[in-house]
């Protein structure tokens, strides 16, 4: 037995071919690229090592510390280098003095901490001289001693989003605090990062935050420290930085020149940029989206945070209006700081569904699809914790962490536009998994840039979703789905092109349970397209699902998989569903004319939410509406068809 | 005449003098002497050194005198201030004596030694040891499609394993997407897989023949290890970095926590219930905007 890094865990049963290593270049997943990398003509030697990803890889890539302006400000106390000791699976202290572990440990973690006033919050907590000279900056900090530190967070949020931080208090790259937090960021991921064992990223978060609209990017480098410590992470405070995502780009460009290193970008809460997101028309400039705009966006943001604590953004109820699963923690009533209440035209550029099926659209009109993106979560959390379990659930800020409080208070209130959120209403989710074959920074990447990614909601179930032209029911017998899946087609994250005459796309998909987790309702796979004259469509298909349920002959809708949860007492059996769900798949519309994509979407069968065990732990009783319990549930990135 | 009598600064002033005399005789009043201020020359020449740092220049005599002049009024009014108790109430002052308290445990945690480090490696070996490599191959039974035949159909399945050498033990078992076979894997990968009870079973389990049954998160399985490598020797200097970073994080929590404990036992604390009751306090704020 050859020793490799622990996670190079090879398969061999069903040896019938062997597959040398995986290409590393990071391009698109063509039928022709995958054939070459995993050629089915066998190796002389059976036992020939097979290197494809065998477990997907779960972590976190959009986690806040106290070196976060607003994260300290909120009373978050907990270091990068304690976020990572979290996320190994040690127990830490959090910051509302409760001892805090995670059910088991994450593979992977990026500290995303914002690039704006980076290290700032640490230096006023501990009254540093020069911002206590500041009369905003000694009010903010007797706010802070005071027991006001909720009441500071949210005026300092307030001040940075409306560009209104007093220049005193501002601390930009060049200056000698803010390198040194970006040093300190930096040595936190090297201590911690242990290739095959455990990856710390160095990241951080580009907070375009323009009038309250969201337009945040994680900034995640494939690169060490010698690298990524020649530059400063780029800011949105003019003049040295920009809120335009087009700034952004010309940083990432720069630096990879500059180094020779890699970055991507992944933007997150499309739900709160009021339209913004995934735009047709640029909010910038007012003009359509040109040429440069959709090649640079395809080229630096190939994954999209898909889910998080502030809202899920798949789908929306009111633009997928038959989609019965569309309706799932919604954040919609106005952008991200209650500053500009929702208006229903602003829905259909922030969604990742109809941002897809704009992106065929812009594609066919400038020969780009700037949204050709692959999906993650993760959890946006801003308390060192990236701890999202529904019964270990730490809360979004620190306010948030496990309290009997929380149940019943008030997150967002802006009294002028009448935009209110509970804590409630905050998600316990999600999670990023990856297929990687080695457990380091650069595999982990390169599976980000080839979009081999899902998001799950905070389960750890197993996705597979494999297209080709050439999967056929026997297929699903596999005992490995991705020893067939891999030898005969794409990825997810991967492309069609030109159908065989006659032949329509087939999928193999197959899901296994968390095995601490529930189990699965049905897995669905979501197709959009557009036709000849120009109109986008989209249709949810159930696959296949968990005992023998008939779809009902009139609406064609699967019948619900019902729920075994006891709300009062928090619990649920697996007493219904399935443990594991596998299928081949023949689109039964296709269209061979028509681009599409196609994305596979798992629901687990109904489990107590997050309230749930807290009414049933603090004895509270919930708000009237309060949500209780949830599907938890994963969506892969699509495989494109483009004639 | 009335009208002052109302004015808060005098309440206040006269509030003052009036904990300032209580002070004065709680603490011991005349012998305790707290009254002297010395200026000695070690602090002249800070201020001195302060002066020239930021004006790039010694100071002449009369801003010298200016400087220690402004140090007594400094000194002065802070020890009225300590007097009156006002540092007490005043949570920007309390949480930044406590900060200052906390940085003196971190600064009393020194570099840590060659041999802190062979200590810690030795003591902690387990960690940093390169985990047991497996390869091994599973048959899976589901409780829900065997029923009341599990037991004797995994009997049977064994005993067809025991017997002939070339059989595809996975076909015995009912088909599911957990791999029937796994090589070059750590319990860590196997318990991501199938649950930490199957990976701690695997550990434990003989090399070269089939057994079980053994549980998993999803149901029964027969397994057999075909190989186990032991992870190699570890060797400090392979794992130095990660050594060094463990132990200071020790230390550095250790020293705080040490440092509050000791400074905690000088104190007799007693804590009496809150006169409304938790549940008023918590109505109470939840009535505030």
């Amino acid at each position: 037995m050859k020793r490799r890094l622990p996670l190079r865990s090879i398969a061999v049963v069903l040896v019938t071919f062997a597959v040398p290593a995986l290409a590393q270049d990071a391009g698109e997943a063509t039928p022709d690229k995958v054939a070459h990398a995993f050629p089915t003509k066998p190796a002389y030697s059976p036992y020939v090592d097979r290197e494809f990803p065998t477990r997907p890889l779960f972590g976190d890539t959009h986690l806040h510390t106290a070196a976060s302006f607003d994260a300290g400000a909120f009373g978050a106390r907990l270091t990068p280098r304690d976020a990572y000791r979290f996320a190994r699976g040690e127990q830490v202290m959090a910051s509302s003095g409760q001892p805090a572990k995670l059910s088991r440990p994450l593979d992977f973690l990026v500290v995303a901490d914002h690039s704006d006033n980076m290290g700032f919050f640490p230096d006023l907590f501990a009254g540093k001289t020069e911002l206590l000279a500041d009369p905003t900056g000694r009010r903010w900090y007797d706010m802070i001693h005071g027991g006001k530190g909720n009441e500071a967070a949210i005026e300092i949020i307030v001040a940075f989003s409306q560009g209104k931080l007093p220049k005193a208090l501002i601390y930009s790259p060049g200056t000698r605090p803010y390198h040194s937090a970006w040093q300190e960021t930096i040595a936190a991921a090297e201590a911690y990062n242990e290739p095959g064992r455990f990856t710390a990223f160095i990241g951080y978060e580009w907070t375009s935050n323009t009038g309250g609209n969201n337009l945040h990017r994680n900034v995640i480098f494939r690169d060490n420290a010698d690298k990524a410590s020649q530059v400063e992470p780029y800011t949105t405070m003019k003049p040295l930085g920009s809120d335009n995502p087009r700034d952004l780009w010309k940083w990432m460009a720069d630096y990879e020149q500059k180094t020779g290193g890699d970055v991507l970008a992944i933007a997150h809460n499309g739900n709160l940029s009021n339209g913004r997101m995934f735009p047709i028309i640029e909010s910038f400039t007012g003009k359509r989206v040109d040429k440069p705009y959709v090649e640079q966006r395809a080229h630096w943001e190939r994954l999209y945070e898909v889910t998080q604590t502030k809202g899920t953004g798949e789908a929306h109820p009111s633009l997928s209006p038959t989609d019965e699963f569309a309706n799932f923690e919604i954040w919609d009533k106005g952008n991200l700081d209650g500053s500009v209440a929702k208006k229903p035209e602003m829905l259909e550029f922030e969604y990742a569904r109809s941002g897809f099926k704009n992106g065929l659209l812009l594609e066919r009109q400038l020969g780009t699809n700037p949204y050709k993106f692959g999906l993650v979560g993760s959890t946006d959390a801003h308390t060192g914790l990236a701890a999202i379990e529904e019964e270990n659930f730490f809360g979004k800020t620190t306010p948030q962490e496990p309290s009997p409080e929380r149940l019943t208070a008030t997150f967002v209130n802006n009294a002028g536009t009448g935009v209110k959120i509970m804590d409630w209403e905050v998600g316990a989710s999600g999670y990023a998994a990856v297929w990687a074959k080695d457990n380091t920074r650069t595999s982990l990447w390169d599976a980000m840039e080839r979009r081999e990614t899902y998001a799950t909601t905070g389960t750890r179930v197993v996705v597979r979703f494999f297209g080709g032209f050439d999967f056929v029911a026997a297929d699903a017998q596999s005992r490995n789905p991705a020893v067939v899946g891999y030898g005969k087609g794409v990825p997810m994250g991967g492309d069609l092109r030109t159908a065989p005459a006659g032949k329509a796309p087939t999928f193999l998909v197959a899901a296994l349970r968390d095995p601490v987790g529930a189990n699965l309702d049905r897995y669905q796979v979501v197709k959009g397209w557009l036709t000849k004259d120009g109109q986008l469509h989209e249709k949810v298909y159930d696959v296949v699902w968990s005992g023998d349920r008939k779809p009902d002959p009139g609406t064609g809708k699967l019948p619900s998989v019902g729920s075994t949860v006891d709300v009062a007492n928090a619990t649920w059996t697996n007493t219904i569903g399935a443990p594991e769900l596998i299928a081949v798949w023949t689109d039964p519309d296709f269209d061979a004319s028509a681009p599409a994509f196609y994305y596979g979407r798992v629901l687990e069968i109904p489990t107590p939410r997050w309230t749930a065990y807290d009414q049933k732990r603090f004895g509270v009783q919930p708000l009237p509406g309060t949500r209780m319990t949830l599907e938890e549930r994963a969506y892969t990135s699509p495989i494109w068809y483009t004639p | 005449m009335r009208r002052l009598l109302k004015e808060p600064l005098l309440h206040f002033a006269v509030l003052g003098i009036g904990l300032f005399v209580l002070y004065r005789a709680v603490s011991g009043g005349a012998g305790a002497a707290p009254d002297e201020i010395v200026v000695d020359s070690a602090r002249v020449d800070t201020l001195a050194t302060q002066f020239a740092r930021t004006r790039q220049r010694v100071p002449t005599e009369q801003e010298l005198q200016g400087l220690v002049e402004s140090y007594v009024r400094d000194e002065v009014l802070y020890r009225e201030g300590l007097a009156l108790g006002l540092d007490r109430d005043d949570p920007v002052v309390r949480n930044r004596m406590r900060l200052r308290v906390e940085l003196l445990a971190d600064t009393a945690s020194p570099e840590v030694s060659e041999r802190a480090v062979h200590a810690w490696f030795d003591e902690h070996r387990d960690r940093y040891a390169a985990p047991a490599l497996f390869d091994f191959r599973q048959a899976f039974f589901s409780p829900a499609s065997h029923g009341e035949r599990l037991d004797a159909d995994i009997g049977e399945a064994l005993r067809t394993l025991g017997a002939a050498a070339h059989v595809d033990a996975a076909a015995l078992g009912d088909a599911s997407l957990l791999p029937p076979s796994l090589r070059g894997v750590t319990t860590a990968d196997v318990a991501a897989q199938f649950g930490d009870e199957f990976a701690a079973a695997l550990g434990a389990a003989p090399t070269g023949r089939w057994f079980g049954p053994v549980r998993s998160a999803y149901g029964l399985h027969l397994v057999r290890v075909d190989a186990r490598e032991e992870g190699e020797a570890v060797t400090l200097a392979a794992v130095r970095d990660a050594v060094e970073r463990d132990l200071r994080d020790a230390r550095a929590r250790a020293a705080s926590d040490a440092l509050y404990a000791r400074l905690r036992a000088r104190y007799s604390i007693r804590i009496e219930k809150p006169a409304r009751g938790l549940e008023d306090a918590a109505a109470l704020a939840a009535q505030v905007p």
